[in-house]
């Protein structure tokens, strides 16, 4: 049995576990790690937002937080408001480097719930913004993050034959908490496969009780389920309690996110750079760190922070792809190249990095390789991917000025997925060159109404407006367009130029 | 069981590419007419004024034609004077107010001038001042009222006096006499203010008793047109001394250029201009050679040159807020925070481009060893610059915003800047001697264009992928076309499929239709709504549509084909379909929306709508 529980074949140690305590039901040796080890999750990861956390959050102190301060408001790095931005590449630019469709600066690497809660737009509060999913097309978001754990839960429970293995309900738990060993596991057990936290928090404070508050473990897992519980000043605590009896990484990582989770990006910067003081050469730490300035839209304070971890762990995927997406968005596709590659190497296959690196030669000018990895990336994408990487051959097919071609892609990409915002504003340029006005109107219309963050939209829009005399549309238009990218010198031009028309005789 | 890793790693996310491109592509920026000058941004040291004198309680209200000084005593002193908007005049004598008076009417513009008076040669030693208020010009003479003079009525139209008269003489009744002058106005004749005040009357109940009680009011009065002075100002009438006789000249509502005598109290020489003048300016002398400026409410500026009106009219593109007329130039501030100058003959040749709009405008004119002539404009946001030509001079900060200004002497100060501000308090700066006027004319290329850019070095990487594709051009055109063909092969057959299924936000509109399609879910489960909403994009109405809602087994749909009349172009229509989740687990699966023809045949268009998952029933089902 502990064999199989170390080669983690869990589903034949769950097996024998069973024959075993079929005949003997009350031996508790029996009552193993597997069904936990199983179910388990990575609880270091941030999760995704409820739509309950989203629409009911009590933590929320500021509705406008100075820049630099909130996730909420990315467009606000606290080095542009520092006054003025010396190096200007390095800094985030919205008319160089994308938006993903909540509303957050792209990094190079998908992460859970990074930036999930649509940030900017005048819909930040609407229900149907909550409800929508942060990521894919056709997700949408759970009820609140504890109800997901419970589902999970109870998904585990339901698919098992014969009922739950341990009804956690009836156990007493003032029994149990006495014996350690058996308690521990047994919290494990409920955290991870029943995932019950409302028990957690008893059968863990019970524990504590117990060891005279003096344990660190035990603190630890009470600030998890408190955590779970949506009570994050308490989670708070626990942790820096359990610290003060022994620094763990574990714990670090979790006090940290729960600054991340209350929207103090300072002080899970604060956390995690403590805990990289402890833990020299610890990556967590690291890529926290560089996760946060992702987030908080300085980039290029991320990237020696992804370098400083390559320098420890040469095969981290999450810093080669975020230093990758850096080089390319910062004009240096020959380098992101070698980076993709790289991945290649280290085995990454999949459709978004065919994607990549079909880009990455397109802009490096190695043609020939370009729509190889483009149809690859084709073949291999299934309908969640397939939208961005038709919507690529569409910007590629435009790069080349085979506008047909352009046109049939952008086509193809938003009948995979219907609320694909790029592909609709490029669509709209395109009908607007074939001179369908009306078309191209309702394209920039569908556009700007999937992605309220993007200007692009908005601006076009407010362009054809201008063009075809509706000035009092392409004001309101650009205004939006101003809105999302307050920087964008076409649209300030394009307000100057209605302005003037306002003030003419 | 199903062990979910919830903080699993996934790939790099797909860099969508530069999506700007187009939009940037498709920039434009529409031209700008004639020279176009940015002013610099960059604020310079406040060197150029000293404050003097600065009374806020003042009380002095008042625009910049209200506002002058003079020699009034003439003991070379020079008073301030400031005829405010609360109808007082009042004149300061350095920093204590020497006297005020009280006006009849508002006025609108005040002028010193130098009357001549053969009866009275001493009167010449000092100036009299001019005050146009109403249809009146008050003449004081050492702060005495000395001649009201009166503008000359206009002339009436004829069968609008015999109308007049007839009612007078009861010839005709009231009623009778509103329908021949209605009949006058009808016809363009130019009628009295009477009459169009009676032709005013023409609601409520008792309009014919109001009509006849005002008809027969005004009747026995006899029946003139008076109209009111606009702006006003002087020009000297036979040397450019500073003491000799000046000749005051005005604009009325009605568009005359009136020039007095020099005595002020007759008619010199009448203009008539297309329309009311709103801003009057003169240079030369009248009796050599001269030129006064007229820039009037229709938006454009007229000369009257020796005399005579000019071919030369100069269009603006907006409303002008400021005029002024120095040396061999005329410049003209515009409501749309413009400043032109034209030559005196009408040619343009530059625009200053203000960050706010124009308060007021002065000419800053110094006579040392050479004449330099500047610009003194004050702008709404309380920033008072000085441009010489098009360059900016100095900038200097207020405390409140301008309303009028004149530059000359106060005092014994030659170079004084009396100022007004909304508050009605007054100011006086002084320009000192060591004031440098020249503006650093920075000709050529603007500063930034010194600065590099911070493009990123190109990589040795770069150079070797560039030595990689010369040395092997042909053979990479030749795979990157091959490539291409595939891929044009690949999207074709897949967009081809697109088509053929009727997939995607909207129909292809082969056949002439086009319908987009777009299917929302709503709700938390087990109890779904979908949103689906139908425009039609195409030219024709569409009629007899069925809509086709359908799923496998986990769902239940109580109404799956609903009907929709007819779809009018542009217009969009919405169904609401619920949908019940029966799948005890709260699974979830895909919904169907098909958007059928009436005729049969494959579908206009379809949408797959991924349903989230299902909340549990609270009861099962």
């Amino acid at each position: 049995m502990h064999h199989l529980n170390a080669t983690r074949d869990y589903d034949a140690c769950i097996d024998l576990c069973t024959k075993m305590l079929e005949k003997n039901p009350y031996d508790q040796q029996a009552w193993t790690r597997a069904l936990t080890a199983k179910n388990w999750i990575d609880e270091t990861e941030m999760e995704e937002e409820g739509v309950a956390e989203i629409m009911m959050d009590e933590n929320a102190t500021a509705q406008v937080a100075r820049p630099g301060t909130s996730f909420a408001r990315p467009n606000t790095s606290a080095s542009r408001a520092g006054g003025g931005v010396a190096t200007g590449l390095s800094s985030f630019n919205q008319g160089m480097r994308p938006m993903t469709r909540a509303g957050a600066p792209m990094t190079g690497f998908a992460r859970p719930a990074t930036a999930a809660r649509p940030s900017t737009g005048s819909s930040r509060d609407t229900i149907e913004t909550a409800f929508r999913g942060s990521g894919r097309p056709g997700t949408s978001r759970p009820v609140s993050s504890a109800a997901r754990l419970t589902r999970l839960g109870t998904a585990t429970q339901l698919s098992e034959p014969g009922g739950p293995f341990i009804d956690v309900d009836k156990l007493d738990l003032r029994k149990y908490a006495q014996k350690d060993a058996l308690a521990r596991a047994l919290i494990e057990y409920i955290m991870h496969h029943d995932r019950n936290p409302k028990k957690a928090v008893e059968l863990a404070s019970l524990a504590t009780v117990n060891a005279n508050f003096k344990d660190w473990w035990w603190k630890e897992r009470l600030g998890v389920a408190y955590y779970q519980l949506g009570m994050y000043r308490d989670a708070e605590k626990q942790f820096k309690s359990s610290l003060k009896d022994q620094p763990m990484i574990k714990t670090v990582l979790q006090l940290a996110k729960v600054y991340i989770r209350i929207d103090q990006p300072a002080a899970a910067m604060a956390t995690y750079v403590k805990g990289a003081e402890l833990f020299p050469g610890e990556t967590s730490m690291l890529l926290g760190q560089a996760r946060i300035h992702d987030a908080l839209n300085d980039m290029h304070l991320g990237v020696p922070l992804y370098k400083e971890v390559l320098k420890w762990d040469a095969s981290n995927v999450e810093a080669i792809a975020c230093l990758a997406a850096n080089h390319f968005y910062t004009d240096q596709p020959e380098i992101a190249l070698r980076f993709y590659r790289r991945l290649l190497m280290m085995g990454v296959n999949n459709t978004e990095l065919w994607n990549n690196l079909g880009l990455c030669c397109f802009y490096a000018s190695q043609y020939d390789m370009t729509l190889a990895c483009f149809e690859r990336a084709i073949k291999m994408a299934d309908d969640e991917e397939a939208p961005d990487v038709w919507f690529n051959v569409g910007q590629v097919a435009i790069g080349i000025g085979d506008l047909g071609l352009a046109y049939q892609a952008l086509k193809i990409a938003v009948s995979v997925d219907s609320t694909h915002a790029e592909s609709f504003n490029n669509l709209g340029v395109l009908e607007l060159r074939k001179g369908n006005v009306e078309a191209g109107r309702a394209n920039f219309e569908k556009a700007s109404r999937e992605a309220e963050h993007a200007f692009e939209p908005a601006y076009n829009h407010a362009l054809l407006a201008f063009k075809t005399g509706e000035f009092q549309e392409a004001y309101e238009r650009v205004e939006k367009a101003l809105e999302c990218y307050p920087e964008h010198a076409d649209s300030v031009e394009l307000k100057k130029q209605l302005k003037k028309h306002f003030t003419l005789l | 069981m199903e062990a979910i890793r919830e903080g699993e790693r996934q790939a790099p996310a797909p860099p969508t590419g530069p999506r700007s491109a187009l939009a940037r592509a498709r920039a434009t920026r529409p031209e700008q007419t004639g020279a176009t000058t940015a002013a610099p941004e960059e604020k310079r040291p406040n060197s150029l004024w000293l404050d003097a004198w600065n009374d806020p309680m003042a009380g002095a209200p008042a625009y910049s034609p209200c506002v002058t000084s003079a020699d009034l005593a003439g003991d070379g002193e020079w008073r301030l004077v400031v005829a405010t908007a609360d109808k007082k005049l009042k004149t300061w004598n350095g920093t204590t107010l020497a006297s005020e008076h009280t006006l009849l009417e508002v006025p609108v513009g005040i002028a010193a001038f130098y009357a001549e008076d053969h009866n009275n040669p001493a009167s010449m030693k000092a100036p009299s001042l001019a005050v146009a208020a109403g249809c009146y010009v008050y003449i004081y003479r050492n702060l005495r009222p000395f001649y009201k003079f009166t503008v000359p009525n206009q002339t009436v139209d004829a069968a609008e006096t015999v109308t007049w008269e007839r009612l007078r003489d009861g010839a005709i009744a009231p009623v009778e006499a509103f329908e021949t002058l209605s009949e006058l106005r009808d016809q363009g004749a130019k009628l009295t203010s009477r009459s169009l005040d009676l032709l005013a009357i023409e609601e409520g109940e008792d309009v014919q008793a109001r009509r006849d009680a005002f008809a027969y009011g005004n009747a026995p009065e006899p029946l003139t047109q008076q109209t009111s002075v606009t702006c006003v100002g002087t020009i000297k009438k036979r040397s450019d001394d500073a003491a000799s006789p000046d000749c005051v000249y005005f604009g009325t509502e009605s568009g005359q250029l009136y020039v007095l005598h020099s005595s002020g109290t007759a008619v010199r020489s009448v203009f008539q201009l297309p329309a009311a003048p709103a801003f009057v300016a003169s240079t030369g002398v009248l009796e050599v050679d001269y030129r006064i400026v007229v820039a009037c409410r229709d938006g454009k500026a007229y000369t009257i040159k020796n005399d005579e009106m000019s071919g030369v009219v100069v269009e603006f593109e907006s409303q002008p807020v400021g005029l002024c007329l120095g040396g061999k130039s005329m410049i003209v501030g515009c409501m749309n925070d413009v400043v032109h100058a034209y030559t005196v003959r009408g040619r343009k040749e530059h625009s200053i481009y203000m960050p706010s709009n124009i308060l007021a405008m002065e000419e800053l004119v110094i006579d040392r060893a050479r004449t330099s002539r500047c610009l003194i404009v004050a702008l709404g946001n309380d920033e008072l610059r000085v441009y010489n030509g098009k360059c900016l001079v100095s900038t200097c900060a207020m405390s409140d915003r301008v309303r009028g200004m004149r530059f000359g002497r106060v005092g014994r100060e030659d170079n004084a800047l009396a100022l007004t501000t909304r508050g009605g308090s007054v100011r006086v700066k002084i320009m000192p001697r060591s004031a440098k006027l020249e503006g650093s004319s920075r000709a050529g290329p603007p500063a930034e264009q010194d600065i590099p850019l911070a493009v990123p070095k190109k990589t040795k990487l770069y150079v070797e992928q560039t030595q990689r594709e010369r040395l092997n051009a042909i053979d990479m055109h030749r795979v990157f076309q091959r490539d291409l063909m595939r891929l044009r092969y690949e999207t074709g057959k897949a967009y081809l499929k697109v088509m053929k299924d009727g997939t995607g936000p909207s129909s292809s509109g082969q056949d002439g239709v086009n319908i987009r399609l777009n299917a929302t879910i709503q709700g938390l489960g087990p109890l779904f709504r979908l949103n689906v909403e139908l425009k039609n994009c195409g030219e024709k109405p569409v009629m007899e549509i069925p809509v086709l809602v359908q799923s496998s087994e986990v769902y239940k749909i109580p109404k799956p084909i609903h009907r929709c009349p007819v779809l009018l172009p542009g217009y969009t229509y919405k169904i609401e379909v619920m949908i019940h989740c029966v799948d005890p687990n709260g699974g979830a699966d895909d919904v169907h929306v098909y958007v059928c023809r009436a005729e049969g045949g494959r579908p206009h268009v379809n949408a797959i709508v991924k349903m989230p998952m299902s909340e549990f029933a609270d009861e099962p089902r």
